[in-house]
């Protein structure tokens, strides 16, 4: 296998989050119907808007479809003022989520993580005793029903034993289920996770097992780093390839547009921009 | 004539929330929430125990964590308790990881299966079928629903949501959702005319059927109150008619620091602050003392929010929802005169049903 990553020298001049951004966003196709979340997937998608796929159809669970957003900032949540103000469509939860998302018109979601397994199921609710938990997150919101309904979730996080475990502390929002095969024993919509993006690396299901396996290592990382910090028994792909760095016409979007004071990637602290 | 349903959020409180009384919110986490009502909760019971039950699918809004943070809140039932970007609430966190003040009870949901279970109890049917919450942990034991006029809150030691299969041959296994049925549901509107029809505009969350699954009261805090011929004009965008409404609290503001669009934006500044001091308990105390105990009136609300900070916050780009409808909406001492006039017809039936 020829070497691959490692490069990081690179880590100069943009930051993991914004590698994180730019790898989903490549996953996003024009034609995609997507289900919005919070959080670092809402810079993704928007970046996907900007670059790939500027005919996708945004929805954001609390109503608002195919909305614009207005002004100078991203929206601080999927309710905020800013899709409100031009969007030819705003309706209700059970619209978007209930209708659209189980009825498998969602193509796409991002959904960020607090702890994934191997067959991509997701803990956003705590760590420790759910009764006496160690540490509450913020709980499901909607990831639960997307999870459930959109067709192909595309999962990111940060990468670390603490983060890709064997076992979840708290069984949030379905991936392929304890033994990855949930979901041929019950009829669901979505097809189950397309993806996980962490800030090391991409991993995707085998089409047989399900079991996520490392199959991109982004360039400044290197497959030993993705497997050391990974808490289950990773298998590497053959295939396995390297993410390419940001390109000119990301970096210009999330620099200049959609992230401007580096509040959701971090990107003004660089030394080196 | 329909009865005027105008009520002051004093009054309102002193009727309707009482010990173990459960009331379901309006809105999302930074979007239409009633948060003066909540605050007048605290002005009123500051030092009462309450064992409230809070429904509501963002439970991480400021006025909710200083619920939890002064002791008030039993249970809640939620699918998130953070306020989005600005971050989870310590309060609900220090709650539920420490028991500080005590521990609040959560009953965790998805948001269509919340939204789900509130639909059933709307419609008056025990349970809902959902393809939401057939996997995962949302199956664990819940607190059971409170059918019982006593108040208890039961805690039934079987799965919250039950899966079948469809018994009409589908093949399709589903999640049974209970019903949640609130004793009082509020819900935040921009307007609302005299008699109680209430027009919501922008993103309506759960909020088509949340309202009509409380058992008892449906209150609504309104921006403005409009004449009628608003209503008339847009009905479709009536979500809940007069006869249906039993208190309209007049309160422009209400929502604040959450937005209610067509009329200001979220306060992203005073989320942050209020957040980042209710790190410590201390704080959160404060932060209550700083923004629930401090007014005596309307006015001196609109003072502790700011003159400046409600300029900037009302030159949102929403206010074009809302435009259509400004030419009906009545002035301060309309509606002042029509509160007093209800105060008195309310007297008066009341007077007269006790008589009986």
């Amino acid at each position: 296998m020829a070497k691959i990553g490692g490069k990081k020298e690179l880590l100069e001049k943009f930051t993991q989050q914004e590698m994180m951004c730019c790898a989903c966003s490549r996953y996003i196709p024009n034609d995609a119907i997507m289900d919005i979340g919070v959080g670092l997937g809402l810079v993704a998608a928007n970046l996907a808007k900007e670059v790939y796929a500027p005919d996708a159809v945004f929805m954001y669970e609390s109503g608002s479809v195919d909305a614009t957003v207005v002004g100078d900032r991203l929206p601080e949540g999927i309710d905020d003022s800013v899709i409100q103000a031009d969007t030819p469509c705003i309706t209700d939860l059970l619209h978007v989520l209930g209708w659209a998302t189980m009825s498998g018109r969602s193509s796409h979601t991002l959904l960020g993580f607090a702890q994934v397994d191997k067959y991509g199921n997701l803990n956003t609710t705590c760590m420790g005793n759910y009764y006496d938990p160690d540490i509450r997150f913020p709980g499901s919101g909607g990831a639960h029903d997307l999870g459930t309904g959109a067709v192909h979730p595309i999962l990111l996080g940060p990468q670390s034993r603490r983060t890709l475990v064997d076992k979840l502390d708290y069984k949030t929002t379905l991936g392929y289920g304890e033994d990855g095969h949930f979901r041929e024993r019950m009829w669901y919509p979505g097809k189950g996770p397309m993806v996980i993006v962490t800030n090391l690396g991409e991993y995707e299901p085998d089409p047989i097992t399900h079991e996520f396996i490392l199959t991109g290592v982004m360039a400044y990382s290197t497959v030993e780093e993705c497997v050391e910090t990974c808490g289950w028994d990773l298998k590497v792909s053959p295939d396995v390839k390297e993410v390419a760095p940001p390109t000119e016409a990301e970096t210009k979007a999330l620099r200049e547009k959609l992230d401007r004071e580096g509040r959701n990637t971090g990107w003004t602290k660089l030394a080196n921009k | 004539m329909p009865q005027l349903k105008l009520m002051r959020v004093e009054d309102a409180v002193k009727r309707y929330i009482h010990t173990r009384t459960s009331f379901s919110s309006s809105g999302f986490p930074l979007c239409r929430k009633p948060q003066i009502f909540w605050r007048e909760i605290l002005r009123q019971h500051i030092n009462d125990r309450m064992d409230l039950q809070v429904i509501s699918p963002g439970m991480g809004d400021e006025t909710n964590g200083y619920l939890v943070a002064a002791g008030l809140v039993e249970s809640c039932v939620t699918v998130f308790i953070s306020q989005e970007r600005p971050g989870t609430n310590p309060s609900l966190r220090r709650s539920i990881e420490h028991g500080i003040p005590r521990r609040v009870r959560i009953e965790d949901y998805s948001n269509l299966s919340m939204n789900t279970g509130l639909l059933a109890a709307g419609l008056n049917v025990p349970f809902m079928p959902c393809l939401s919450g057939r996997w995962g942990d949302f199956r664990k034991p819940g607190f059971g629903r409170r059918f019982n006029e006593d108040g208890t809150i039961p805690v039934h030691h079987y799965h919250k949501d039950i899966v079948m299969k469809d018994p009409f041959g589908s093949e399709v296994d589903v999640a049974l959702i209970q019903g949640i049925f609130p004793d009082v549901s509020v819900l935040m509107a921009q307007a609302a005319d005299p008699y109680g029809n209430t027009i919501v505009v922008g993103q309506l969350a759960y909020d088509q059927w949340t309202p009509f699954a409380a058992r008892k009261h449906i209150i609504v805090v309104a921006d403005h109150i409009a004449d009628t011929e608003a209503c008339k004009h847009f009905p479709n965008l009536t979500l809940v008619p007069g006869y249906a409404v039993s208190a309209v609290i007049p309160w422009y503001g209400g929502s604040w620091p959450c937005n209610c669009v067509g009329d200001y934006a979220e306060d992203i500044e005073h989320m942050n602050e209020t957040l980042k001091r209710s790190k410590t308990q201390e704080g959160a105390e404060q932060c209550i003392r700083d923004y629930c105990l401090s007014y005596k009136n309307h006015d001196e609300y609109m003072d502790m929010i700011g003159k400046d900070k409600m300029k900037a916050l009302e030159a949102t780009p929403t206010r074009r929802l809302l435009d259509p409808m400004r030419q009906w909406f009545l002035d301060d001492a309309e509606v002042e005169k029509l509160t007093k006039q209800a105060e008195a017809e309310r007297a008066k039936a009341e007077a007269a049903s006790e008589a009986k």
